[in-house]
């Protein structure tokens, strides 16, 4: 509880690379003032595999060493190095990576955000990002952002600028590399009721993945860690793919998804938390008078009010009802990989209208931040019953 | 424990038992290509001269160390004398007399091209080659190998015209001393540099800029042309990139128990009524830091977020363009900036 923030054994540290979990007196220390005398090729190649980048070219490797007992310094989250002086960046023991600096003080949870190839993947996460981090202070009173500079320039490089400062569709940007969030209700000091809904976690540490087939294929052992761990998922699933022929087949990304969870979860549903979105509703089931009402910006502006257990739950159930006649073998396969009681659907019209010249028109839209926030509030980080709601303005 | 921070690596250098001395450059007992592989174990590349020798307690060399006017001598086994402390850890001069350089550092961010090495450098040269009129502290630049009285002022020339260099890698330091008449050195001033480059990660910030967890004051430079336009277009991408700006300002001194008071100098003051949109507004506004101040949270929110991670936030107005005719316009900067 978030009594123990801080504390040394209230959480554990999960390496948000290799998915490895241990205690805060495993960690490894980094000289954050030293670098090894030369460049290491070998190093060069082990970061391109974790991170999947290269623009760490010429860095010479960091300094590694083990907290010494006798080092002066009563906490396990700092420790003396050679040269006397306190370093608090911790590596993992596993895989070397430089941790958080939340790692093992707060809860951790993990977010993996899949989806068809042209599902918009990469503009959910840079909406509900940008925004979040902008509106989550005005809305909750609680501060969401990056947790490290790295992730800040990384989510800065590959999705914000590309979408808010150019109007380009951003680029397929699936990375073993995890977006890594920091959430903060600041100025709480116990677990508090907020409106009347207790909160269990006023700090939490979010690791975002955002995982496409190609990464699968690639680094199977990394993408498949990382949905095995993940405590929610985002799936997008590209509707105007799907509707137009029930034929699996047609949409390869459905079989992929049903081998992937089938491989890690075995043959039951994931009982875990998972948003599962429904893109470019507004072009299928046109012939559908209910679904039209249903997906106008009109209707979606009444249900935000009343966000997201009671209105969210009924137009869930309704788009269900629909999927369940219209698109049987998605409805099938998404029923049986996640648990009725833990999944919800999320449908909404065309995030945005790509043009020949690369850029794109966006919409409007407003369900994708609520998808991320019920499942925050599935982690108790946010409140049951909220009824904030954003809105994305260009 | 008798300490200086290095102005270098931020670090605290012992100058007391364990003091490292430099050696005159005639003494030479390690091999050249030992230095060249020392150095480039540093990130200094290519270099033509190779760095002088150092000797402290555990060196071969060392014969005798002793104390002249409280300052500390240390004499070597064939009886060179030698009185240049150097920083045990990168093994440049410690030009600081204290520990303290929670008041007298500056570390300059901004995009590129905002100005960040003009800044430096016209702040310079108005206080070194030019003397302030108003007072009479004498001043000059410690690291005149880099910066002597006559390229200093070519630099900054340069750099107002637009072809500076790309950053400078030195910090710059300059001394203050009471009166002009004497010599006695009070205080070291020290101006750094950045480039976006430093910023890539944490661990970067953390090698790269080791001297600004313990600065005292953040300068983060903002083009009076961008801000002129941010209100009347709305561009959410530059209230974007001052954050992340402002973001990585802050990752810098996560890692230390200072705060930084966040000093924002809006550049090419000059420009202000020639560069259109709200240019003309914020030219007026040029007297109240007030209502600069609500100007540019209604230009960028960002800024308004970021500023609680700051212990402060001042607000000022710099043209190099115009320093040559109003010395006192920069006095006041440097003034505000130090004192």
């Amino acid at each position: 509880m978030n009594n123990n923030r801080y504390s040394e054994d209230a959480y554990e540290i999960v390496c948000p690379y290799c998915f490895k979990r241990y205690s805060n007196y495993n960690a490894l220390f980094v000289d954050y003032r030293n670098t090894a005398e030369e460049v290491y090729p070998e190093y060069e190649e082990y970061l391109k595999y974790f991170l999947g980048t290269e623009a760490y070219g010429g860095r010479k490797m960091p300094l590694y060493f083990r907290k010494r007992a006798n080092d002066g310094i009563p906490n396990v989250f700092a420790a003396g190095t050679e040269t006397d002086e306190v370093s608090y960046v911790r590596a993992c023991p596993h895989c070397c990576n430089i941790l958080p600096a939340l790692a093992g003080k707060v809860k951790t949870f993990s977010v993996v955000v899949t989806g068809s190839d042209d599902a918009e993947r990469s503009f959910y996460i840079a909406s509900v990002l940008h925004r979040l981090n902008r509106d989550m202070m005005s809305g909750f009173g609680a501060s969401f952002m990056p947790a490290d500079l790295k992730t800040a320039n990384m989510f800065f490089e590959q999705y914000e600028e590309p979408l808010y400062a150019s109007g380009l569709v951003p680029e397929a940007a699936a990375s073993i590399s995890p977006l890594v969030y920091e959430f903060n209700r600041i100025g709480a000091a116990a677990p508090e009721e907020w409106k009347g809904n207790v909160v269990t976690y006023n700090s939490a540490l979010l690791y975002i993945y955002n995982i496409d087939r190609d990464l699968c294929e690639r680094y199977p052992m990394i993408a498949y860690n990382a949905i095995a761990q993940a405590n929610g998922f985002a799936v997008i699933s590209d509707l105007a793919e799907a509707a137009p022929s029930d034929d699996p087949a047609y949409d390869p990304w459905l079989g992929y998804l049903t081998d992937t969870f089938r491989r890690i979860f075995g043959s039951s549903p994931a009982e875990r938390p998972a948003a599962l979105i429904m893109t470019k509703a507004d072009k299928v089931f046109t012939d559908d008078r209910k679904w039209t009402a249903m997906i106008k910006t009109d209707a979606a502006d009444k249900a935000e009010k009343l966000f997201p257990t009671s209105a969210y739950r009924s137009r869930s159930d309704k788009a269900e009802a629909v999927f369940r006649t219209r698109i049987p073998s998605h409805y099938s396969a998404y029923s049986a990989l996640f648990a009725k009681e833990s999944s919800m659907y999320f449908t909404e019209r065309t995030l945005f209208e790509p043009k020949d010249d690369g850029t794109a028109v966006i919409n409007d839209c407003k369900v994708t931040e609520a998808s991320f926030e019920w499942l925050l509030s599935r982690f108790s980080v946010l409140p049951e019953s909220v009824t904030k709601s954003f809105t994305i303005t260009m | 424990m008798a300490e200086r921070r290095c102005i270098f690596c931020g670090r605290l250098a012992d100058i007391g038992m364990n003091a490292l001395f430099r050696l005159p450059p005639d003494h030479r007992r390690v091999p050249d290509d030992i230095y060249r592989r020392y150095a480039e174990s540093r990130g200094i590349y290519g270099i033509s001269t190779m760095m002088p020798d150092v000797c402290g307690r555990s060196s071969p060399d060392f014969g005798a160390m002793s104390s002249e006017d409280g300052k500390p001598v240390l004499i070597t086994k064939t009886g060179r004398i030698t009185d240049i402390l150097v920083c045990p850890s990168c093994h440049n001069e410690l030009y600081r007399d204290t520990d303290d350089a929670s008041v007298h550092t500056a570390v300059v961010f901004g995009t590129a091209g905002s100005g960040k090495t003009t800044l430096i450098l016209t702040l310079t040269e108005s206080c070194v080659t030019r003397q302030f009129s108003s007072d009479n502290h004498y001043r000059y630049i410690l690291n005149e190998e880099i910066y002597d009285g006559h390229d200093l002022t070519e630099a900054a020339h340069k750099s107002v015209a637009g072809t500076a260099p790309a950053d400078l890698r030195e910090p710059v330091a300059i001394y203050r001393v009471s009166e002009a008449s004497s010599d006695e050195k009070v205080v070291c001033d020290v101006l750094h540099d950045t480039s976006a480059g430093d910023r890539e990660d944490d661990y970067a910030v953390g090698t790269a800029l080791p001297f600004a967890s313990d600065a005292a004051h953040y300068v983060y430079c903002i083009p009076v042309d961008m801000l002129s336009k941010a209100v009347i277009f709305g561009s959410e991408s530059e209230d974007m990139l001052i954050r992340r700006d402002l973001y990585a300002m802050t990752r810098a001194f996560a890692y230390s128990d200072k705060t930084p008071v966040l000093d924002i100098v809006i550049t090419k003051f000059d420009l202000a009524e020639k560069c259109g949109g709200a240019g003309e507004d914020i030219y007026n506004m040029r007297d109240s830091e007030n209502a600069l101040k609500n100007y540019l949270y209604s230009a960028y929110p960002a800024v308004r977020e970021m500023e609680p991670f700051f212990s402060g936030m001042r607000l000022h107005t710099f043209s190099a363009a115009a320093a040559a005719e109003d010395e006192t316009a920069v006095e006041k900067l440097y003034d505000a900036l130090f004192e």
